[in-house]
């Protein structure tokens, strides 16, 4: 029996002006090459969006090849500029995720480079047949069934509680959002449900624009899940293609989603340096989240999440305990989770659990509350109790201080805190993370108007909802921390730092002095003082 | 237009674009010229073809321009606005209506030639199109090649061969002003006995040695010596063959050489790794600019070893190894040392054939048989209503030739401007059919373009296929999709199938798209709501041994065009009103120019000068090399501009802020004036640099060179020497750029001062000569005039000191080796020519770059000198770049010509790809603002504390980098919108049986 060639199958995308002459002049010149590439036409390089190559790989294609201009030559001027950097960020993306950067190729062809595109063609098919197939499995993509829709929504009411809604109005006096946006009432959507007006649900973009802050979850005199039952209605409108508007095209929820259906050996650990002890068995798990993708992602911004992971390592190592860091850990699911995929969570979540039962530890430790909440409340839905236990590093810190297993100097900082929505209001961890900061004696916490219960949103949850009424958010928020006089906004969540981060790096239209404070996380702040 | 090389294009795209029909008559297959046998070009680098190609393509389609190939003028009768023009067409023996350009014949024809594209050094078939990207794309028979063997006619499916055609058409045309743009031709160096050419195999041309650079020349790219195929290792550049060469009476300077060689040195080391070459100049003429730069960087970034003040005498060849041995000055030694491969920097000649022309004409040449011109009518030639441009007028840079040919485009539209647009074919659509809402009903054509496809991917199994794809409604295949008849069964089937949306599954768009959205337009259906699969030159052409891989291919294809094709919407191309009238910043020579073209061809505009006086630098120049008294010409131009009252002059004023975009700007003045305009022309000029050096400033006697030339313009001049020093505050680390104007500066005050006071000595210290082109004769003369030149060396400058009350001059000169001591009774500095310093804030204000050195930087160094990017922006003269005096007129008219194209037309068609804003989306954070060169995205306050981000259609050129940017996806780049290429790859990468499961 003859065996079959592995035929890669090959999407390439071709700037109109350089490279899709080069092509065509390859066609010309009668230059033969491999049939194995569809090439999809665009104006510009720099149209390439690194969604569209994850997207690619997600649906099947084995390899993606991006042709542009030569640098200096591009239509556009600079389009191609940008091309570069957007693909070198994709690279990082796909080397830290396990499909390997091989798998798709940045190439500048000229319009007289026939010879050069027919070589690409010829060289890139070899490379990616030597590669092999496409690691990531065929999805199907789980529907769920419209005929019983109502039903579904019915359970949904009675389970969240909204079915107890007696339309005070409460919620949508302290939602942040219904603030700025006089359109959006958290009171109206329960209504609509309750009513059983479910039918718009393919449109309705209200429960999009709903930032999940739990605000309303904690002034609802009668305990209404609002959050959940806003997480139940987007994974029914998921399922009827009512997909939301994701930043940066979706491209987190794709990497997030290749983690939940691949397997993957990932290569996620290049943030440890060499100083950090860390294990593969212990007593204590470090889960240390998605920063080594957000900073991969978000290159050019320069956040620098991956010092976060070091910071908790090194607060650890400090005081003697060596944890365990995996790479086969995969994303918690929190992303997802709140748009609308549950199935996504639900792979993410048994990879994770035996990830952290292989190791033996009995204690997992976060640095990130989105993971925290997710493991500590979703997890424990899903699959009931869990067998560890789950601590966020404001705990672990406020714990080991309190123990006298870790000593902070002295300092006279003045700073504030973030209460982020995740580890204020879901999972009700105020005062760790203000002890934490001040067992770093000599430390003053400045506090903002809105805090605990009542801190102000970052704005944007999930990637989902960053708007304009987001954005109105975020500068009230950093006005707040500004007004304060703290010399320094420390967040207990990634998200918080990232979110606020673009308010400060990009075009405001208010004065750049209202809103400059430095921003630092928590475990950076802490593991700064460390003796 | 006499002539389609670049001039010739850019002219005829200028006027055809502001309303006049144009003739393009071309001796050769394609229009094209020189440059499209360049492989890069210098400084940039830049690919050639790649710049050029759309150019072609443009002028191609462009309804208002006919071309006529294959073609010689024959004479000329009328005078101007009336002129007979007769021409004979030779015949390509194919017919040009019928021909599709598809190259089945070139396969089949058993004879090989060689290709004169390809300077012969490549085989071409007996019937053949010069180069692939050929405009008009019609193949011709080579009837002294052609043995008559029936081959090609057996296999041309379109019927196109014809035989028995005449071998020579004569044609009338009447027309209202002629343009000549008939290039150069290369000297033919084998008349240099001594350097070899066509004796030895290794010594070529430059022309020659750029067809071997580029990729798609005869050696694709490699570069190999011609006697054994081997990869040199070492190549040598002799400059100035056949150029400033008394011996052949061709004592011009050909102008580009020194660039061409040092780019080729550049290229030639990227394309072999390794390679040492070595250039002998006699002086290195890089004076354009950042061309001195990039000579900098030539030498000392890739190490492209430099030999000054070196000519070779002669090239002798090693009879065995075939390499080639030159002797050259090296320090105080002659050195001897072989190389590789030689390659001649052969100088420009008037084109074979001019000498008739000129008489046919009546125009007068000058001595080295280019056509004359008068130094402030650059681009009129002897004859009212024949005007020149490009090389033909003297041997320029493509830059040059580009500006001079806008300039000759201006002239003519003002000489014609009562008949504009009496004479262009303008195209009634029928009313578009209302698509929106409706479902897509898609038809699909599929091409066999004769074999070319058809013999490769199995068309009727895709046609069975296509019928079966979601929301295609009717499918057929043809054996010409692009022919005539297709055309109008296309419109049929419209017709019949209520067909909203249309594939075509054939060749590239990128030469056939405007010919089916054009049809589908004519039957009612927006032009964008057409899609094309490219199942030839990126399928059978390239797959031809596996057609069933082709095939499956071409379904793939045909399948994602369909899948596209159901997502394309109707596209407006809104219509946006001109102001016709231009905002002229700057009032000196360039500005004046500007002004004066732009009011003839019947545009007000608004001249805005700082000083209060008109003129700038012109009012101190009283001399130039040719002879014309620049005092008289500025007279006459303010007379005439203060006389016009088309013309506002604004003195004493600038600008103080600009708002708006092409067609619709306005702006204000510091004065408090506001202006509307739909143009503007930035023309701020220089200034001439005040030296620290040399004792400028400290001692009376140490002047600038404008000083000079005022001071020996009175009487009483007198002085015993004056010594003249080149290159003060030019050509060094901080501004490396070459003032271009000081050596022809130096030599018309030399001429001067030794033709009115013999009895003066004058001594020039210079580094190199730069009296490029004609002007290379003044500096014979002054030379013969007994004008002392001393060169030095940039590492040891002059020394200047006051010593007993004397001014003592110091040089180490180069040839004699010795050290010079002068004591002059003036010092002349010819300080270098430096950006404005207000340049800064008003690019600010415009939103327009800067070079590194505060020059304002154009859209294309080549092929868009005077644009800037952001369209309805212009530039010219010395805020450009250093020029002279016909050059910055040059570039005066061609700004003016330019500013024609936008203020003759009552509106101007925006494009319909183009990106827009979904305002609900968008937070105006500033990043689309920040990634767009062309300034499309501005936020704006929409509404009181309400900003938005809102691109500007008539700006925005659709390459959609701003959409990706945008993080909240608000930006919308239609035609390629998110969703548009996600249905793609999903048609392309889904299973058809569907990759879904309902849960319960």
């Amino acid at each position: 029996m003859t065996e079959e060639r592995f035929e890669p199958k090959i999407v390439a995308f071709c700037c109109n002006w350089c490279s899709y002459a080069g092509a065509d002049l390859a066609g010309v010149s009668r230059i033969q090459y491999p049939p194995n590439a569809r090439v999809i036409r665009v104006m510009c390089s720099g149209r390439v969006e690194p969604y569209f190559v994850l997207k690619a790989l997600e649906l099947g294609a084995d390899g993606v090849l991006v042709t542009g201009c030569h640098i200096g030559d591009c239509h556009y001027i600079s389009g191609n500029v940008e091309a570069e950097k957007r693909m070198a960020s994709v690279s990082e993306v796909l080397d830290r995720l396990g499909i390997g950067k091989e798998r798709m190729r940045l190439e500048w062809v000229s319009a007289s480079e026939g010879q050069k595109f027919a070589a690409t063609m010829k060289e890139f098919t070899e490379q990616v047949r030597k590669l092999g197939p496409n690691p990531l499995p065929r999805v199907k993509k789980v529907t769920k069934n419209p005929a019983t829709l109502k039903q579904r929504i019915d359970a949904l009411i009675e389970d969240t509680g909204a079915f107890d809604c007696v339309e005070c109005g409460k919620c949508t006096t302290v939602c942040p959002v219904a603030k700025y946006n006089t359109e959006f009432a958290p009171r109206t959507i329960v209504l609509k449900a309750t009513e059983g007006q479910v039918n718009n649900l393919s449109t309705d973009q209200d429960i999009w624009t709903c930032v999940t802050c739990e605000q309303c979850n904690s002034m609802c005199p009668y305990k209404v899940d609002y959050s959940g039952f806003i997480r139940g209605l987007r994974a029914e409108a998921v399922s009827l293609e009512n997909e939301p508007a994701c930043s940066q095209g979706g491209m987190m929820q794709a990497v997030m989603r290749v983690m939940a259906n691949g397997d993957l050996k990932q290569d996620r650990l290049r943030w440890l340096t060499p100083e950090l002890k860390v294990a593969e068995k212990g007593e204590v798990f470090f889960f240390t989240g998605c920063a080594p993708y957000f900073d991969a992602i978000f290159a050019e911004r320069k956040l620098g999440l991956s010092g976060i992971p070091q910071a908790v390592v090194k607060i650890m190592n400090k005081a003697g305990i060596t944890p365990v860091v995996s790479n086969d850990e995969v994303c918690c699911g929190h992303d997802l989770n709140w748009t609308g995929d549950e199935a996504g969570l639900q792979k993410l979540m048994k990879k994770n659990l035996e990830v952290i039962k292989a190791s033996g530890a009995k204690k997992v430790v976060f640095s990130c509350p989105e993971c925290m909440r997710t493991f500590d409340m979703d997890y424990q839905d899903l699959a009931g109790d869990l067998d560890f236990e789950m601590v966020h590093i404001s705990e672990f810190v406020d714990d080991l201080v309190k123990e006298g297993k870790l000593k902070l100097k002295k300092s006279s900082r003045k700073l504030t805190f973030q209460d982020s929505c995740r580890l204020g209001r879901h999972l009700g961890i105020y005062d760790q993370p203000r002890d934490a900061l001040k067992a770093s004696e000599g430390t003053q916490i400045l506090e903002m108007e809105n805090i605990r219960d009542k801190a102000l949103c970052c704005g944007v949850s999930a990637w989902a909802t960053c708007d304009e009424t987001s954005r109105r958010l975020q500068v009230e928020r950093l006005k707040e921390a500004k007004r304060t006089g703290a010399e320094c906004l420390v967040t207990g969540c990634y998200k918080c730092l990232i979110h606020l981060s673009c308010v400060q790096e990009n075009k405001t239209q208010v004065p750049k002095e209202q809103v400059d404070i430095p921003i630092k996380d928590l475990s950076v702040a802490i593991a700064e003082q460390l003796e | 237009m006499v002539g389609g090389g670049p001039a010739g294009i850019q002219a005829a795209l200028d006027l055809a674009d502001s309303g006049f029909k144009v003739y393009i008559l071309e001796s050769g297959l394609s229009i094209g010229g020189t440059m499209a046998q360049l492989d890069k070009t210098f400084p940039t680098n830049d690919c050639a073809m790649c710049i050029v190609s759309p150019k072609l393509v443009a002028t191609g389609r462009h309804e208002n321009i006919t071309l006529l190939t294959n073609a010689e003028l024959k004479k000329v009768d009328g005078k101007a606005g009336d002129f007979k023009v007769t021409l004979s067409r030779r015949s390509r023996y194919i017919l040009e209506d019928k021909c599709t350009g598809c190259g089945v014949c070139a396969e089949h024809c058993p004879i090989e030639g060689t290709n004169a594209f390809d300077r012969d050094l490549a085989p071409a078939k007996a019937i053949y199109v010069p180069f692939p990207q050929a405009v008009p794309l019609v193949y011709t028979i080579d009837r002294g090649l052609c043995i008559g063997c029936g081959v090609c006619e057996k296999f041309c499916e379109a019927k196109a061969i014809s035989y028995s055609e005449q071998p020579d058409k004569e044609e009338v045309i009447e027309v209202g002003s002629i343009i000549l743009s008939p290039g150069y031709d290369v000297y033919d160096a084998s008349k240099k006995l001594e350097y070899g050419h066509g004796l030895f195999a290794n010594v070529l041309t430059n022309i020659e040695f750029e067809r071997m650079l580029s990729a798609s020349g005869p050696t694709e790219g490699h570069v190999i010596r011609p006697s054994d195929g081997d990869v040199p290792k070492k190549i040598a550049f002799i400059q100035c063959v056949g150029s400033r060469d008394a011996q052949t009476s061709n004592t011009y300077c050909s102008s580009y050489c020194c660039m061409a060689s040092l780019k080729q040195a550049v290229i030639g080391k990227e394309h072999v790794p390794g390679l040492d070459t070595a250039i002998f100049f006699m002086d290195t003429r890089a004076f354009g600019k950042e061309f001195e730069e990039y000579l900098m960087r030539a030498e000392n970034e890739y190490g492209v070893r430099m030999f000054r003040n070196n000519r070779i005498s002669k090239v002798q060849q090693d009879e065995l190894t075939e390499e080639l041995m030159l002797s050259y000055i090296d320090g105080a030694d002659i050195t001897e040392e072989r190389f590789d491969l030689v390659i001649l920097a052969a100088g420009a000649r008037p084109p074979e054939g001019t000498g008739a022309l000129a008489k046919a004409l009546n125009i007068n040449m000058n001595e080295f048989g280019f056509c004359d011109t008068d130094e402030l009518k650059p681009v009129e030639t002897s004859v009212p209503g024949i005007f020149v441009c490009g090389t033909f007028s003297g041997p320029k840079d493509i830059p040059d030739s580009i500006a001079q040919a806008s300039g000759a485009a201006g002239k003519v539209a003002a000489l014609l401007s009562k008949e504009r647009g009496t004479l262009v074919t303008k195209k009634e659509y029928p009313k578009e059919k209302d698509v929106v809402g409706k479902e897509p009903r898609i038809g699909v054509f599929v091409c066999h373009c004769g074999i070319n496809i058809g013999s490769v991917v199995n068309v009727p199994k895709v046609v069975e296929y296509a019928k079966g794809l979601p929301n295609v409604v009717y499918a057929e295949q043809n054996l010409y999709t692009c022919s005539q008849d297709t055309q109008k069964k296309i419109r049929e089937m419209i017709e019949k199938h209520d067909l909203n949306r249309v594939v075509v599954a054939s060749c590239t768009p990128r030469t056939h798209e405007p010919l089916f959205q054009n049809t589908v337009k004519e039957a009612g259906l927006n032009k964008y709501l057409f899609e094309m699969a490219n199942i030839r030159d990126q399928c059978s052409w390239v797959h031809r041994r596996e057609p069933e891989a082709a095939t499956e291919k071409a379904k793939d294809l045909v399948r994602m065009a369909i899948a596209k094709a159901a997502k394309l919407e109707p596209l407006p191309q809104p219509k946006i009103p001109v102001t016709p009238a231009a905002l002229i910043i700057g009032g000196g020579l360039s500005g004046m120019s500007a002004a004066l073209e732009i009011a003839r061809s019947g545009f007000e505009v608004h001249l805005v000068e700082k000083t209060k006086h008109l003129g700038g630098h012109l009012r101190r120049i009283h001399r130039t090399l040719i002879g014309v008294d620049p005092q008289e010409t500025f007279r006459d131009l303010e007379k005439e501009i203060l006389g016009d009252e088309r013309i506002k002059v604004h003195l004493n004023d600038a600008v103080a802020e600009v708002k708006g975009y092409i067609g619709n700007f306005e702006s204000t003045l510091k004065s408090g004036e506001k202006v509307k305009h739909g143009a503007i022309v930035v023309a701020t000029g220089a200034v001439e640099y005040e030296p620290v050096e040399y004792l400028f400033g400290k001692n009376p006697k140490v002047i600038r060179q404008t000083d000079l030339g005022e001071m020996i313009s009175e009487k009483g001049f007198k002085a015993k020497s004056v010594v003249i020093i080149q290159c003060v505050g030019s050509r060094d680390e901080e501004h490396p750029n070459c003032s271009r104007i000081c050596c022809s500066t130096a030599m018309a005050n030399a001429l001067k001062i030794r033709k009115d006071h013999p009895e003066t000595s004058v001594y020039v210290l210079y580094r190199d000569i730069r009296t490029y082109g004609f002007r290379e004769g003044n500096y014979n003369e002054a030379a013969r005039l007994g004008v002392t030149f001393l060169r030095y060396d940039p590492s040891s400058p002059p020394k200047v000191f006051e010593e007993d009350g004397e001014l003592v001059v110091q040089v180490d000169e180069q040839f004699i080796e010795q050290t010079v001591t002068i004591k002059p009774d003036y010092l002349v500095l010819n300080a270098a020519v430096r950006a404005n310093p207000d340049n800064k804030e008003l690019a600010q204000l415009l939103k327009v770059p800067l070079t590194k050195e505060g020059f304002f930087l154009e859209a294309h160094m080549k092929l868009r000198p005077v644009d800037f990017a952001t369209d309805g922006i212009f530039l010219c003269g010395l805020a450009h770049s250093p020029r002279l005096i016909d050059e910055s007129i040059s570039q005066a008219l061609a700004a003016a010509a330019r500013v024609n194209t936008v203020l003759s037309k009552p509106f101007i068609e925006a494009e319909g790809v183009v990106s827009e804003v979904d305002p609900d989306k968008c937070i105006a954070c500033g990043r689309c603002e920040e990634v767009c060169e062309y300034g499309a995205p501005r936020i704006e306050e929409v509404s009181p504390g309400v900003f938005k981000s809102r691109i500007n259609e008539a700006l925005c050129k659709g390459c959609g980098s701003c959409a990706v940017e945008c993080c909240s996806r608000a930006i919308r780049p239609k035609h390629f919108k998110t969703e548009q290429i996600m249905t793609m790859l999903e048609a392309l990468l889904e299973k058809p049986e569907g990759d879904e499961e309902v849960d319960a």
